[in-house]
């Protein structure tokens, strides 16, 4: 017999909901925020990435956004993958407040440069104790696991490159209060960033796409070679990135981590031709649109690292490589979850103890089909056309590009908000 | 089998004290299984908690454990051991209490059904299951979510699988 499923064994033991929503409803409001500041100050989204708006910018998306989602996605789904309950609630209760100070305070520090006395530094370790509570609360309950399946080797993975990321992160914004690093601070700051993308990142989104895809699509015969092969390569890639930062050599890892990315891709493509439910929701075509931006994004990657180009045209590729790892792969997967995820949590919180007693409403009645539907096609107006726009230096076009989206943004969170007030 | 918990010798009864694991914030549900694979199928696992663990009840049936409980004051003693059939459905329709009715299977196929779809039908179909009844699922997977809330309302489940998406879940309510 397989473990019980934990979330039904005991509810003074499952994470409660209104800890988990708390992450989705801030992350949701802080993705508005951010697509509302780049339309506003959009001027600034072109040049040289190391720049205090950039910065910003860049740092809300990753930590406020897309990170703060992923950790609450974590607190709900590690007990689902690993059929054992968390660590601590309370850890994920009060991590999530550190967090958000911290992540308020580190992007302010960006925007305005603040350098001066100790604030950044600060800024940088209270954002690495709070990043700390949440990596080691997900390692205290991978500790109960007793075999590893591609999910959990993807979690652990990742865990294991956040607390890099972060830690570098520490590194960096107390150097920029008071520097210490011998060498180049862009050198350093590269690392960062690529770890956080193919570590933090891909390995989250690969590991958790082999679990919830089956779940939704209800897919249970296909190959799994393809899963491992990904893992195998672009975790040779990352080795490569730390190899050509200390040796300063070529190891090609870009094209190993295209390499594992289009095979993660082959693997898709496999968990979806055995699916038996064929319908594509809304929350599906936003993660199909994601998997297709994977490849794109790995192969500016690979231009980037191996092309000569004039030092303009890297700058242009380099911003627009950010957004679509940003926008493209990550957001559009995220939103995709939180249509599946979202309202079935929130339906099941609410109703589902009513069920024949009471008429309760459906799940396609949690929020508006069609304003998603809206929405799903601005996004995919919105992202390309800022991508072009930065590829033309036309300012113009990437101002349209980013209205667009921040219109999707406002449908999106309109529609989170009706799932999360339904009375 | 235990035919009678005063029977049994104090040795053959296995303690276990949840309550600090409670008090340290885990989850004591991993611990109990793991003490009970190392009790013996003669002797008994002895339950100490400051709440009823009505949820840990159906898990323990579906394992094939029955359970008495004592309440003292805040404190539960939970009395685990081996028991009879760990399919609920086969056992109430053989004990023939109510032989007035033939014994029925109504089935239900919720395979492929979006969440939570295939549980609101499940609990609206309830109340046509009656004591001779059997609520016959087709679930594409093992429906955990939905065990203690039938529980609470009274019914037991049992699920077998048949393939890789393909379950089988009997439902009857409980004697």
């Amino acid at each position: 017999m397989s473990a019980p499923f934990p979330g039904s064994i005991a509810t003074p033991f499952t994470p409660p909901f209104k800890v988990v929503r708390l992450y989705f409803i801030i992350a949701t409001i802080t993705f508005v925020f951010l697509n509302g500041l780049m339309l506003l100050r959009s001027g600034y989204i072109s040049g040289f990435h190391f720049q205090p708006k950039l910065l910003s910018f860049a740092h809300i998306a990753v930590l406020g956004w897309a990170t703060m989602i992923i950790m609450g996605a974590m607190t709900q789904l590690i007990p689902v993958i690993l059929e054992t309950s968390l660590f601590s609630v309370r850890m994920a209760k009060w991590g999530l407040w550190l967090y958000i100070i911290a992540v308020m305070t580190i992007t302010g520090h960006f925007w305005f440069f603040a350098t001066k006395g100790g604030g950044m530094a600060m800024a940088a370790g209270m954002l690495f104790v709070a990043v700390l509570l949440f990596v080691i609360n997900v390692g205290l309950t991978l500790r109960k696991v007793k075999s590893i399946n591609i999910t959990i080797a993807h979690i652990i993975a990742a865990i294991v490159y956040l607390s890099v990321v972060a830690t570098m992160g520490f590194l960096l914004g107390f150097n920029l209060s008071i520097p210490f690093m011998k060498g180049n601070h862009l050198h350093y700051l590269s690392l960062h960033a690529a770890l956080g993308f193919a570590g933090w990142f891909a390995m989250i989104i690969m590991g958790v796409s082999y679990k919830l895809l089956p779940m939704f699509t209800l897919s249970y015969t296909y190959k799994t070679w393809p899963g491992w092969a990904a893992f195998s390569f672009v975790n040779l890639g990352i080795l490569g990135i730390i190899v050509e930062f200390l040796t300063n050599r070529p190891f090609y890892s870009t094209v190993f981590i295209l390499i594992g990315l289009i095979m993660f891709s082959y693997q898709v493509i496999l968990i979806m031709k055995g699916r038996m439910r064929k319908t594509l929701d809304i929350g599906l075509r936003h993660a199909l649109l994601s998997y297709v931006y994977i490849p794109v994004a790995a192969i500016l990657g690979v231009v980037i690292s191996l092309s000569n180009m004039t030092p303009d045209m890297r700058q242009r590729i380099i911003l627009i490589y950010g957004f679509t790892v940003l926008f493209g792969c990550i957001t559009l997967l995220i939103i995709g979850m939180m249509y599946k995820v979202v309202p079935f949590l929130v339906w099941f919180h609410k109703y589902s103890d009513k069920v024949g007693k009471e008429k309760v409403p459906l799940l396609k009645d949690m929020f508006s089909e069609r304003i998603g539907s809206i929405q799903f096609w601005f996004i995919n107006i919105g992202v390309p056309n800022v991508m072009v726009g930065l590829y033309l230096e036309n300012q113009i076009i990437v101002g349209i590009g980013l209205t667009i989206m921040f219109i999707a943004s406002l449908l999106f969170g309109y529609n989170m908000f009706t799932v999360f007030t339904r009375k | 089998m235990i035919e009678n918990l005063k029977n049994v010798s104090k040795e053959n009864i296995v303690d276990l004290d949840v309550r600090p694991e409670l008090d340290a914030g885990r989850d004591p549900f991993n611990l109990i299984i793991k003490t009970l694979a190392n009790v013996k199928d003669n002797q008994v696992l002895h339950l100490i908690i400051n709440f009823e663990p009505v949820p840990l009840y159906t898990v323990m049936k579906m394992k094939g454990y029955d359970h008495t409980t004592e309440q003292d004051g805040g404190l539960w003693h939970i009395y685990l051991y081996k028991g009879g059939s760990p399919a609920p459905a086969a056992t109430v329709a053989g004990q023939g209490e109510s032989t007035t009715s033939e014994p029925k299977t109504i089935e239900i196929d919720v395979r492929g059904l979006e969440p939570p779809e295939p549980m609101v039908r499940i609990i609206e179909m309830l109340p046509q299951v009656g004591m001779n009844t059997t609520l016959l699922v087709h679930h594409h997977r093992e429906p955990l979510m939905i065990y203690d809330k039938l529980e609470h309302l009274g019914f037991h489940a049992s699920a077998e699988k048949i393939s890789e998406g393909y379950y089988k879940v009997r439902i009857t309510k409980k004697g």
